[in-house]
Formats: C-alpha cells, structure tokens, sequence
C-alpha cells in the first residue's frame, strides 16, 4: 500500500483510518490546492466507490461524518470483482 | 434559526478526471459537500447549513451553476423511489414492521407501489409514504412530509429545464386533456 500523508485534523484523520481499516486506500490528488486526496473503495471497478477529501472543509466535524456515511453505505468487498 | 440538511446533488457533463474538479467546487462554494463517484458519475453530498431544505438546495445549485465548469445537476437525491427496505432502512424500522403496513396486517391503507408491480421489490414514492405516515402519527413532524414533496418537485423542476423534453409533455398534455 502506498504510504499516505497523515490528515491535519484529527477528526478527519480518524474517519480516513476508518475507511482503510473497512478496505479503502489512498491515492494522492495531483497538485490540488484544496484536495488532500482521494480514497478509493475495495472494489477496483468502474462500480466501485471513490471518494475526494477536503484539506480544509467548511466543518471538519461534518467532513468526518459524511466520509464514515459513504464507507458505511459502500458494500463492496474485494470479491465482487471475479 | 438554521438548520442542517442533508442531500445529493448527481451532476453531468463531468466526471473524476475533470481537470482541476475539487479546485473548481470549492472555489464555488461547495466545501460542505464530500464529492464522490461511481459508474463514471460525480456526486456532491452536502450537509449545508440554511434555514431550510429548500434554501439549502437551491443554494447548493446555484454554487454548482456559479462555477467555471461546463455542469449542469441532473438530480437531487435522496430519490423519491423507494423499496421496503430502503422504507425501513430510512425510517429505522424493522422491515418486518414495515410489511406488515403494506400487507395491510397493522394498520389501513399503505400507499401502493407505483413500479415495478410485477417483481420482487416494487417502489413506492416516498412523498406518498411521508403522508401516510404522517396520517398515522408514525411521523409527527411535518416537515419530513414538506421536505420530500420539495425532493419530488426540485426534480421534476430540474427536468423541466429541458425544452425538447418540455414541449413533448405539453403536446401530451394537451391531448389528454382535449374532449373526445
């Protein structure tokens, strides 16, 4: 697995550490000014989810939410791709 | 006093390649939305801060219109076609609670579904759900009843926005309206 950079806000860097441990992984947005970068979901196919990660969001707190609502809502596992 | 309200918006005429998308969205004002994709789609899922759910969409669109993207929102989510489950699912009920409305086993008069009718899992509307459950006091807050006859036109209204697709409904209308 790529080696990521950490979050600046501890909120948001927990719901991250959340995704991963349910399978997500990092992958880095280019040069984006506002985007930290984008967590894509276990399932590597075009149905599978991907998700763009504020650095600095309007609310963390909700920023830290709606990332644990979207890996909650994602039923994909690794499996489905065969 | 506001208030905040969660929705999609599904956009078009973008995608996750989209050079510079996350620039562009936050420099329109949209920093209170998680951008996500799927099936090649761009989805904005906001939780906005306003005094209403109205207030919040439109405000959402607008943002989305304000920015230098060629974009256009096709639909506002959560959408109005619903499964049992998804019925329970948002309601935090048992499904078992909720076939039993529409077995008609607890209580009278569940909506009927409106497709699907022939296969396992037939939709309902939602809006048509939110009333009777209001009817029944399931729900005592009438706002959830307002706020998915708002989801149901906001969507109705977005469509509108296409001419070809207006005047074919006008025509249609007409003739079903016209004396035999």
């Amino acid at each position: 697995m790529a080696k990521r950079p950490a979050h600046p806000n501890k909120e948001i860097e927990k719901a991250i550490v959340y995704a991963e441990k349910n399978g997500w992984v990092y992958k880095d947005s280019g040069k984006s000014a506002h985007a930290w970068g984008r967590l894509l979901c276990p399932l590597h196919t075009r149905e599978g989810h991907k998700m763009s990660i504020w650095s600095t969001p309007r609310n963390t707190f909700n920023h830290a939410k709606q990332i644990k609502r979207l890996v909650e809502n994602c039923q994909h596992d690794a499996s489905e791709e065969k | 006093m506001n208030n905040t309200y969660q929705f999609t918006l599904v956009l078009k005429n973008v995608n996750e390649n989209t050079k510079d998308l996350e620039d562009i969205f936050f420099d329109a004002g949209c920093d209170d939305a998680l951008i996500h994709f799927k099936n090649r789609a761009v989805y904005l899922a906001f939780d906005r801060e306003a005094s209403s759910l109205e207030e919040a969409v439109i405000s959402a669109i607008k943002d989305v219109q304000s920015s230098s993207l060629d974009v256009e929102v096709s639909s506002v989510a959560p959408e109005n076609l619903v499964t049992e489950s998804e019925i329970a699912k948002r309601l935090q009920f048992s499904r078992q609670t909720v076939s039993l409305w529409i077995k008609g086993k607890r209580r009278k008069l569940f909506p009927h579904p409106i497709m699907r009718l022939a296969e396992k899992s037939p939709l309902w509307k939602w809006d048509e759900v939110c009333v009777w459950l209001y009817e029944n006091k399931i729900i005592k807050d009438k706002k959830i009843v307002e706020n998915a006859l708002f989801i149901t036109n906001i969507n109705a209204a977005l469509e509108e926005r296409d001419n070809k697709a207006k005047k074919i409904r006008q025509h249609l209308l007409e003739r079903l309206l016209m004396q035999r």
